[in-house]
């Protein structure tokens, strides 16, 4: 895993570490505040000399940090050659100058040492995501940036009201542009690799770039702000100046189109990538530039701009050839350059004037004088204007176009010749109406020039930009040669970069864009332009659909848990039975087999307590006449030779009825006495419920018996388990663990019971209640029945009775004792607590089912002996039966806990008044 | 041996702090000791497993399938381990202090018994003893749901038990149709039986038990019982509840899959209704502002993932769910706790009044944080792992519309987390000033504890997901899978 | 036998059913006991039940004896039906004691209904109420 990895690969790795480290810092030692836009230039800055070592000593390769995820594709290893090294300089680069403002900028603040320590993350996202390998690599930290990118939104949030909302936006519609292209990447692996480098040596059949490039396209356009997917960016102003300048001019919105530029040797070859890329990106050319005319606010200006920016080099790359992608990447390095210069200058101008309003700016020439020469430069830049780096790249971009296909070409001509007009108009306004004239407010007439940190990256990118433009031939040899060819994977045959060409289509275009940019503007006279119906805009667009999602979420909540319950108890039961219904036909077996006269007569007795339960009144009845058909099942189990049953189905029969007995006192008062009677809607579920079940019995009895298990318990109960009653075998041997586990959900439930109690009781205890006739006869009738009970435990192995039917008969004596004696002469009669005797019944099973392993047995073995002492007589012991007396205690003491709590519950305290019996 | 010793652990420590009934600060020490013991013999299991043993246990002697066997593979060890591990953090986190004397001595038992039953059901190799088992840990989660003694916990507690009693009849009915087709009820012996049995009976008791089953992992639509419940729960327990409990229909389900291969109608509907309810769980939660109930239709949305992974019949799909339900109950749990310290520093449930100003806030942000981006899916958190692999395998087996409801799905369970950051961590100017919160302590223990578990569970994707290949194999063994994929 | 046992379980399930539907909590909770006793005879007829019974005396052979272990499945169900049973009577029986009705209804969300009574000290659940 990490055994392999070489020093480069540190290296690498380091290139993304540095600013995760610097973020660290900043994060953790508050004293760094006054210092954080050193900190985080600082780190820049080690990550740009790394940057800087690889690409000087010609670098290339894939390197493997770490096998993440085999099993899953993702792999963290790092692609290094010339053409990611450029961009990640790029990156670094920016990144060093935009942290130096933003240190200036936040001046000593603790937000601001967050805000520069979220950036630092940001920007290791960035360079991650830039050297990635591995596809889904990429993909974490495409959504990194994103996550970084909504922290950093919401910097003002205690200062500003909208920080959240744009932030929202942001994250929530890249990250749904982001869905499908992990889906396309998903499908990359699956069909090639999930590594960029296998990719590439790959030749994938167009079907398949087809679909990959659709899937991967919606988080190209949503990350790079395409139409329609594009709203969010200039809601994304929100964010401070620094902010904007990195992420949303010159670094995260190009995520996108890197990536375009990455997958173009994978996916290029389809059809679509041009059919789609050229309208939407000249649509967005278009677009952007509209409405960066109409915008008062320079960032906003600058913001909408960077979408028509983003459009021509989506155009661009989409043209879909080598020379075509050498412009985008041109165009791509130009325009980072002069974008972050000119948001960090509108940084400083507002920081001057205390303004970024056109209709308040003005006469800043005077005030600022050397943010006025570099934004010049950087305007011209981005205007076109020779003999900067942004007309260079124009002129490349248009040369391009040249060569195109005649409908490709007039569309994208037109696309990019529009745009770039209005790119002049809407740059003269901002830079006339800046600096220009005479001030507009009391903020611009006051004005002074910002300090150094303002200043310093205006500089140095206003000077990169005339450098880049005037050395042409030098970018061309050491710049764009060998980055392109990294970066497209093959030589690409290409007219050298000049300034000057001589008189071609490109250069008289681009003049003819100037003139008609300079009278627009002169037109416009400073107005701006209308936006379009606000309700249509984007914002409120996604804004709505939260809303109406939202509220149609609350219908969804409605139906999934605010329905009536009796709903979704028959959901469940049809849910379960639906099943079972092509069974149905074996309710034909009706007419097969033989009635038996005591079946057909349990049967009606049975029918009887049913129809009394449901149309008799009375809550009364109705606890009786459960009893009743609780005793005609029993009486079925007697007819089906099941004796273990029939005894505990009585005496749990008569333990309901006690329980049911005493709760109803209570609940009594809660629930109409009027009889059920007959709902339709109700018999027409049940009705055929009830058919499923008997077609299931039937269907059943078809069955052969699968003679394994019955033939084995059979002959193993009275050998091994020296017992005869199989049942009782098994459950206290074969299945002794049901029997344990099942022991222990009767004492929870007793003690759940007096949990449900808790502080209902009287405290007194209940005195004796019986007549003096009945007291007697009780006195007579316990000992008995407790002998029997103990009886039932003792015998249980060879005939019916056993533990259960034990402990119940036992908890059955003690109500009858509660109803004669009273609980009071109870509790002092019986010197353990109920619960604590239960409780030690659990006890007594697990060291029952311990004492095995001390013979190295698995638990709950049992042993079984004979005891005969000196030959006189023979006794047979059994461990079963220390098992059995666990299960006694558990149950006996629970039921009669339980009994008792409910019991002493007097019937005239606060709630119901119930009435007594 | 010692798994018989390590399944009894947590019922003998129940009856001691019943028996002995000590203060709350002693049976939390207990407690705390006992799950500190099991989280380390758990960690052995799962590393013993991890080879691809298999650890049995035949109770009183008797060989399967005449007698209950404890069959411990790699899922039940995963499962086993994670619960150890939220029991742990759901006791650091109850605290006298927090939470008043009288809640945590009342529910340290009943989590040791609902532990209890949860390792029988993870272990078990039988079918009718894990309904034994499940039937236990549904009581004792009776218990733990009445703690708070208010009216509203009983009120919402009562269609809880009705639901899970009817699911109960269902898995018994169910049962006992299997028995009747299959001779045994002995899980591995069932496999090799089952395959010739008469395709009614047999499609009719597993829709039983799938039915029982989708009902105790809160699919879509029978999930009305975790919204009604959940608010009322004391936290850390509701934490434990949401952490595993719906995890159990979950197991049983994993756990039944080579049963259900033989009947693929079964699979396709629990894919389909994942998927649903993927979609409409999060949208119910989108529009919530109580926490919890936002929280339980989240698990409603994310189990729905599970389930539909689940239901593609493909051994990655089976990895795929496993290892999500792995992340989601860690996260999950998480975001239960910080819902906790939450509300008991505003004293409401409802996001609109929260607004955490206290020391710590830096660090249950930053949990929530780590949370509820693993929980969206944003790299490189567990979630990430769990949803590319879900996406993977639904992907892989052609299933456009439920990649579809899963994209939609994902967003908008973004689009709810950021809902929950916004309220409760980043008030604007416009929210004004929140009337002020009662004077609760911070104890940030328990959520530290969490935000480690769900770092080093991120960073460990690729060996937890290995593992998760591994049992998801280790479950076909037997049967082979038509189609096996992945 | 068969037969008869098709028939009740048709019987128990039917009235069952329409119990559990009804709108009061009561009488679910008395369709819920229906529903059991369906299911419990549901997976006893699975043993093909009607030989003789399981508990062999120590001349007779193993002729014609039912098969045990549904018996033993279905004493365990009776005994869990019973606690869960005894369990929701009572917390029935402690809602009304607060005055709250038996109807059915949904949930209600909110805070609404939430007596901020979490930890109330009162009766330890294992102390009898004094002795």
């Amino acid at each position: 895993m990490l055994a392999d990895v070489t020093l480069l690969t540190w290296l690498a790795t380091g290139i993304v570490l540095m600013p995760v480290l610097s973020a660290v810092l900043l994060f953790a030692r508050r004293e760094f505040s006054a210092h954080a836009g050193l900190v985080g230039a600082a780190a820049s800055g080690l990550s740009l000399s790394l940057i800087v070592y690889l690409l000087v000593t010609q670098v290339q390769g894939v390197y493997v940090l770490w096998e993440w995820a085999p099993d899953l594709n993702v792999i963290l290893s790092w692609r290094l050659n010339q053409g990611t090294l450029a961009i990640a300089a790029l990156v670094a680069f920016v990144g060093v100058l935009v942290m130096h403002f933003a240190g200036a900028y936040f001046g000593d603040s603790h937000k601001g040492r967050r805000a520069i320590a979220t950036l630092s993350l940001f920007q290791a996202s960035m360079l991650g995501l830039i050297l990635a390998d591995n596809l889904f690599v990429l993909f974490t930290f495409w959504e990194l940036t994103g996550l970084c990118s909504f922290f950093l939104i919401n910097t003002d949030a205690d200062k500003r009201d909208d920080t959240f909302a744009a932030a929202q936006q942001a994250l929530i519609v890249t990250v749904g542009g982001a869905l499908p292209m992990l889906l396309g990447f998903i499908y990359l692996a699956s069909v090639g690799s999930a590594s960029l480098t296998e990719l590439y040596a790959l030749e994938l059949p167009v079907a398949a770039q087809t679909i990959a490039f659709l899937l991967i396209l919606p988080g190209v356009l949503t990350k790079s702000a395409q139409v329609p997917l594009h709203f969010w960016l200039p809601g994304a102003m929100a964010a401070p100046t620094p902010i904007s300048a990195y992420l949303h001019s010159a670094t995260m919105v190009k995520a996108g189109l890197i990536l375009l530029i990455f997958m173009f040797p994978v996916v290029g070859g389809t059809w679509w990538w041009s059919a789609l890329l050229v309208p939407i990106g000249g649509f967005t050319c278009i677009w952007g530039s509209y409405r960066a005319l109409g915008q008062d606010d320079i960032k906003l200006l600058m913001a909408w701009s960077t979408v028509s920016q983003l459009g021509l080099m989506a155009l661009t790359i989409g043209l879909g050839t080598d020379l075509a992608i050498r412009a985008g990447i041109l165009y791509l390095f130009a325009h980072a350059l002069f974008k972050a210069g000119l948001f960090i200058s509108v940084g400083g101008i507002d920081h001057a004037a205390h303004t970024r309003l056109l209709t308040q700016l003005g006469g800043l020439r005077k005030k600022t004088p050397a943010l006025f020469w570099f934004v010049l430069v950087l305007s011209g830049s981005m205007a076109g204007l020779p003999p900067f780096a942004g007309f260079l790249s124009k002129e490349l971009v248009l040369e391009k176009l040249m060569m195109m296909e005649p409908l490709i070409h007039d569309f994208a001509v037109t696309a990019i010749v529009l745009g770039s007009i209005g790119t002049v108009a809407y740059t003269s306004r901002f830079f006339l109406g800046t600096f220009a004239g005479s001030p507009r407010s009391e903020g611009a007439s006051k004005a002074h020039s910002p300090g150094f940190g303002f200043l310093l990256a205006p500089a140095i990118l206003a000077a990169l930009s005339l450098a880049a433009g005037v050395g042409a031939q030098w970018v061309d040899l050491w710049f764009l040669e060998p980055v392109s060819r990294a970066l497209v994977g093959w030589e690409i045959e290409a007219p050298k970069l000049a300034l000057w060409h001589g008189i071609t289509t490109p250069l008289l275009l681009t003049a003819g864009i100037l003139t008609a940019g300079w009278l627009l503007f002169r037109r416009l006279a400073g107005r701006g332009l209308p936006a379009g119906p606000e309700a249509f805009s984007g914002p409120v667009l996604f804004e709505r659909f939260l809303t109406s999602s939202q509220a149609i979420g609350g219908r969804v909540s409605h139906v999934l848990a605010g329905l009536s319950p009796s709903i979704y108890f028959g959901l469940l039961l049809v849910f379960g039975l639906v099943w079972s219904v092509p069974l149905s036909g074996s309710l034909s077996g009706f007419f097969n087999h033989s009635w038996s006269f005591g079946g057909i007569l349990v049967l009606i007795i049975q029918f009887l307590a049913i129809a009394g339960l449901i149309l008799l009144p009375g809550r009364l009845a109705r606890v009786f006449l459960l009893s009743v058909v609780g005793f005609t099942v029993a009486l079925l189990y007697r007819l089906l030779h099941a004796p273990d049953i029939v005894l505990t189905q009585l005496l749990v029969e008569v333990l309901t009825a006690t329980f049911f007995a005493l709760a109803i006192r209570f609940i009594a008062s809660q629930e109409s006495p009027l009889p059920i009677g007959l709902n339709w809607a109700r018999l027409a579920i049940a009705l055929p419920i009830g058919l499923i079940g008997a077609a299931l019995v039937f269907a059943l009895s078809a069955q052969p018996p699968d003679p394994r298990l019955p033939d084995y318990y059979h002959e193993a109960a009275p050998s091994i388990a020296k017992g005869l009653n199989v049942v009782n075998v098994i459950l206290g041997d074969f299945r002794g663990l049901d029997t344990l586990v099942e022991t222990v959900v009767v004492i929870l439930a007793a003690l759940g019971v007096g949990g449900l109690l808790r502080g209902e009781q009287s405290g007194r205890g209940s005195k004796a209640q019986g007549s003096f006739m009945a007291q007697q006869l009780t006195r007579l009738i316990l000992p008995l029945a407790f002998l029997l009970a103990l009886a039932l435990l003792l015998k249980g192995h060879n005939a019916p009775g056993g533990g259960f039917v034990s402990g119940l008969s036992f908890a059955v004596a003690a109500i009858l004792s509660f109803a004669a004696f009273g609980t009071q002469k109870f509790r002092t009669r019986i010197p353990v607590e109920p619960e604590r005797l239960a409780l030690f019944g659990a006890v007594v099973l697990i060291i029952s089912a311990l004492i095995p392993m001390t013979r190295g047995e698995p638990m709950l073995t049992h042993w079984h002996g004979v005891f005969s002492p000196m030959g006189l007589f023979t006794i047979k012991w059994s461990t079963t039966l220390f098992f059995e007396i666990g299960v006694v205690l558990a149950i006996a003491g629970g039921l009669t806990a339980a009994a008792i709590k409910l019991w002493e519950i007097p019937n005239d305290q606060s709630g119901s008044g119930g009435k007594t019996r | 041996m010692s798994l018989a010793l390590f399944f009894l652990t947590p019922l003998a420590t129940a009856c001691l702090l019943w028996l002995w009934r000590p203060t709350a600060r002693l049976s939390r020490q207990i407690s705390l000791i006992a799950s500190a013991v099991l989280i380390v013999w758990a960690a052995t299991i799962v590393a013993r497993c991890g080879d691809g043993e298999v650890l049995v246990h035949t109770f009183g002697n008797w060989t399967a399938p005449f007698g209950v066997v404890f069959v411990v593979d790699r899922l039940g060890a995963l499962f086993i381990l994670l619960q150890t591990l939220l029991l742990f953090v759901a006791l650091v986190a109850l605290r006298p202090e927090a939470h008043g004397e009288n809640t945590v001595i009342r529910a340290h038992p009943p989590l040791m018994i609902a532990t209890f039953g949860l390792f029988g059901a993870f272990m078990t190799g039988d079918l009718f003893n894990l309904f034994v088992m499940v039937e236990l840990v549904l009581v004792s989660s009776y218990m733990l749901i009445q703690i708070p003694g208010t009216r509203r916990s009983l009120v919402s507690a009562i269609p809880m038990i009705v639901i899970n009693t009817v699911a109960s009849a269902l898995f018994i009915a169910g049962l006992g149709l299997l028995y009747g087709i299959g001779g045994s009820l002995n899980i591995a012996d069932l496999i090799t039986h089952i395959g010739e049995a008469p395709g009614g009976l047999r499609l009719a008791a597993l829709g039983m038990l799938v039915a029982a089953f989708a009902t105790k992992a809160a699919l879509v639509p029978l999930c009305f019982w975790m919204p009604a419940t959940y608010p009322t729960l004391s936290a850390p327990v509701a934490a434990l509840f949401a952490g595993i409990m719906t995890k159990l229909g979950v197991y049983a389900l994993l756990r039944i899959s080579p049963l259900l291969s033989h009947e693929p109608v079964l699979f396709t509907t629990l894919m389909w209704l994942g998927g649903f309810s993927a979609l409409l769980g999060v949208l119910a939660a989108l529009s919530q502002y109580e926490m919890r109930r936002l929280l339980s239709f989240h698990s409603v949305s994310q189990v729905g993932y599970i389930v539909l992974a689940f239901g593609l019949q493909t051994v990655f799909g089976i990895a795929a769910a496993i290892f999500f339900a792995l992340h989601h109950s860690l996260v999950k749990f998480t975001l239960y706790l910080v819902a906790d310290e939450l509300e008991r520093a505003n004293n409401t449930q409802d996001l609109r009044q929260m607004d955490f100003r206290r020391p710590g806030k830096v660090i249950l942000a930053t949990a929530f944080g780590l949370a509820a981006f693993a929980l969206a899916g944003i790299p490189p958190l567990s979630g990430f792992f769990g949803k590319l692999a879900v996406f993977r395998a639904t992907f892989e087996s052609g299933e456009w519309i439920g990649l579809a409801l899963l994209i939609l799905a994902s967003v908008f369970t973004l689009a709810s987390m950021l809902k929950i950051w916004r309220f409760a961590f980043q008030r604007t100017p416009v929210d004004g000033a929140v009337v002020s919160s009662s004077a609760s302590t911070f104890y940030p223990t328990a959520v530290i504890m969490m935000s480690v578990l769900i770092v080093l569970f991120s960073l460990s994707a690729g060996p937890v997901f290995n593992y998760a290949m591994a049992a998801a194999e280790q479950l076909y063994l037997v049967n082979g899978l038509p189609g096996g994929g992945g | 036998m068969i037969p008869v046992v098709a028939t009740s379980v048709f019987l128990l399930l039917a009235a069952g059913v329409y119990l559990l539907l009804q709108k009061s909590w009561l009488r679910v909770v008395i369709g819920l006991g229906l529903i059991s006793h369906a299911m419990h005879l549901i997976l006893l007829s699975s043993g093909r039940p009607g030989g003789l019974a399981p508990v062999l005396l120590a001349s007779a052979g193993i002729e014609g004896v039912t098969d045990p272990l549904p018996q033993a499945f279905v004493l365990t169900a009776i005994v869990i039906a019973m606690a869960m049973t005894i369990y929701l009577f009572a917390a029935m029986a402690a809602l009304a004691r607060r005055g709250k009705r038996m109807d059915v209804e949904p949930v209600p969300d909110g805070d609404e209904d939430r007596e901020t009574e979490p930890d109330q000290p009162g009766l330890e659940d294992n102390e009898g109420s004094g002795s």
